[in-house]
């Protein structure tokens, strides 16, 4: 399961936002086929200007869902009152935290891939990028989003290479500036779910997206505008965004879609996960769960097809 | 001692307190930005709470540095009476926010790891202070004390100008200090970028050493004359300013993303943003109050000699 854009801070209504995400878990373990959840990704800006005690109020209620968690980074994720280092030593003090910052000179620090195996065999690989961070702009006096620099990419294939050709997923925070122009260009077989605000992308293109088509990878996901959810067929690989996860920080109304709550009728909120079911031949099957933050927590569950 | 010299001991003391305290307000107020009113109103008590403390500082400045006694009365009445009010107004809001559950506990944490404990018992200092200041004025109607007046220095339009900016160049300062007190808690990569970092501290220290130039060797400095201060400390300090302004964009040039790897936690309202507002306000301001005080040095109606001579 794909959590994005959480953005707890210290305004945090932290006993609401825990329980509606008790009960996101709970829908998606509802709606899986067997059952359970195997990993929940949280794809970047979990975060938003927080401190230590809003970082460990958030990972405490995740270790209480007993699932193993991934962690990607956000730019919002480092404006927090605590150094980088503070919020990885929490996250390796956490039995249930999947996260890795090796040691190396690759650009950003979430760069790590994780391998699904069955029995001993691997099936499926899920990679994380590390979008966050700032590059100059051309503009003078501004930052610019930090794109996914060549020595990442180069580093996705000596991983790809050493796991094999299993079929992959990618996750990363930011859009790639490649998947705007594919949408600007129309330069997509479809388009699945909604777009109901800009594109955030970094001005500097990355090779990333060109790059893991030669790879066996199924699909590339991200988060950080709050409004859309779309998701694009290109050429067989699903790119687009996750849901946002939780109401912190303001989330989009569904201009079309609407649900029904207590026999009134409510437009949808744009406001869930998405859940993934990866199988052994190498699909996998996309659902964006939308759970209402209605109080009675309504489902609304929609399939990418 | 005497009491100017005792009370600017104290001032100084408190500049450091009120640095932190106004550099968590102003990023109090970027974390607000982007919650609902409800949620940041839960923080308003302790945000007063912020405000207050540097109000105090400005109202310690001006006690000790005052005009004449009129002024100095007045001074510690008013600031007093606000002082005491507004305290007032933050205790109460605070025990009624606890009272309808607007907050969980008296330690919940978020903003700071006592919030709102800290700030419910800051106000009750502030409370202790302000009705010091307001006693300390009954006491001086009653009391005459000889005291070190001070001179406005500025005429006509320079004196309200100034009176506008200098406060406007003290938050810069004191923001900039407590970013620079808290840096070793929130820094990352220093190793990485230590030489470009240094000469950034060093132009955030720089604003702070300005005012305690004009604290403790420009303001009732005698018998040195005005003009021969102004013009030493102009120069001293604009030759700092130009020094770490060039020391930045050499940094800039040779270690574009020092900023950005190493002070994001330091600078939320920069990246946030997606602008450079940190250190261009810095260059801004430290080279315009220098440059500001050597036209002032040329300005011929300067006293020329010590005010007591």
């Amino acid at each position: 399961m794909q959590l994005n854009d959480l953005e707890w801070s210290s305004f945090t209504d932290i006993a609401h936002q825990k329980d509606y995400l008790m009960h996101l878990i709970s829908s998606a373990k509802a709606t899986s086929n067997s059952q359970i959840l195997d990993l929940i990704l949280l794809n970047g800006n979990s975060f938003s200007l927080a401190d230590k005690t809003v970082v460990k109020n958030l990972l405490d209620c995740l270790e209480a869902f007993a699932v193993p968690f991934a962690f990607v980074w956000g730019n919002d994720d480092l404006q927090g009152s605590y150094r980088l280092a503070d919020l990885e030593t929490a996250l390796k003090n956490c039995p249930h935290a999947v996260y890795a910052n090796p040691m190396d000179s690759v650009t950003g620090n979430s760069n790590y891939e994780i391998t699904l195996r069955d029995n001993g065999t691997a099936r499926y690989a899920l990679y994380a990028f590390d979008s966050s961070g700032y590059d100059l702009s051309g503009v003078p006096l501004r930052y610019d989003n930090a794109y996914i620099r060549a020595d990442q990419v180069a580093w996705l294939e000596r991983q790809a290479s050493y796991v094999g050709p299993v079929p992959s997923l990618g996750f990363l925070s930011l859009a790639p500036l490649e998947f705007s122009n594919a949408y600007e260009g129309r330069n997509y077989n479809k388009m699945v779910f909604e777009k109901n605000g800009a594109i955030t992308t970094p001005s500097g293109n990355s090779t990333l997206l060109s790059r893991i088509t030669r790879l066996n990878f199924k699909g590339l996901f991200f988060g950080q505008d709050h409004a859309n959810d779309f998701v694009l067929d290109l050429q067989g690989l699903r790119v687009g965004y996750g849901v946002k996860s939780g109401s912190e920080k303001g989330f989009a109304t569904s201009p079309t879609q609407s649900y029904l709550l207590g026999g009134e009728s409510k437009s949808l909120q744009i406001l869930g996960g998405s859940l993934y079911t990866l199988s052994a031949s190498g699909d996998f099957s996309l659902d964006h769960l939308y759970l209402q933050d209605d109080g009675a927590y309504t489902l609304v569950k929609e399939r990418y097809q | 001692m005497k009491e100017k010299t005792a009370l600017k001991i104290c001032e100084s003391a408190l500049y450091f307190l009120a640095a932190l305290v106004f550099y968590l307000l102003v990023n109090l107020w970027a974390s607000a930005t982007s919650v609902p009113f409800g949620d940041f109103a839960r923080a308003l008590p302790f945000g007063l709470f912020l405000a207050d403390s540097v109000y105090f500082l400005f109202a310690l400045h001006l006690l000790t540095h005052p005009l004449n006694e009129t002024k100095r009365i007045k001074t510690a009445e008013v600031n007093g009476a606000l002082l005491l009010i507004l305290s007032f107004v933050g205790i109460l809001s605070q025990a009624v926010y606890y009272r309808l559950g607007y907050q969980p506990s008296w330690i919940s944490g978020g903003i700071t790891p006592f919030y709102p404990l800290d700030g419910f018992i800051g106000h009750f200092v502030l409370l202790i202070l302000g009705s010091g200041l307001y006693l300390f004025s009954r006491y001086l109607r009653k009391h005459h004390r000889n005291y070190e007046w001070s001179v406005h220095e500025w005429q006509g339009h320079g004196k309200v100008w100034t009176s506008i900016f200098r406060p406007f160049f003290a938050l810069i300062a004191l923001y900039f200090m407590g970013a620079l007190l808290l840096a070793p808690f929130r820094i990352n990569a220093f190793a990485e970028h230590a030489g470009s970092l240094v000469g950034f501290f060093l132009l955030m220290l720089l604003p702070s050493v300005m005012l305690a130039f004009y604290e403790w060797d420009y303001l009732d400095k005698e018998p040195l004359p005005q003009r021969q201060r102004l013009y030493r400390n102009s120069v001293i300090l604009t030759l700092a300013g130009l020094i770490l302004a060039l020391w930045y964009w050499l940094a800039q040039a040779l270690d574009p993303r020092f900023l950005s790897e190493s002070l994001i936690a330091l600078f939320p309202w920069d990246f946030m943003l997606q602008v450079k507002i940190a250190p261009y306000l810095l260059l801004l301001s430290c080279l315009g109050s220098s440059l500001i005080a050597f036209l002032h040095y040329l300005n011929r109606s300067v006293l020329k000699k010590p005010k007591n001579a």
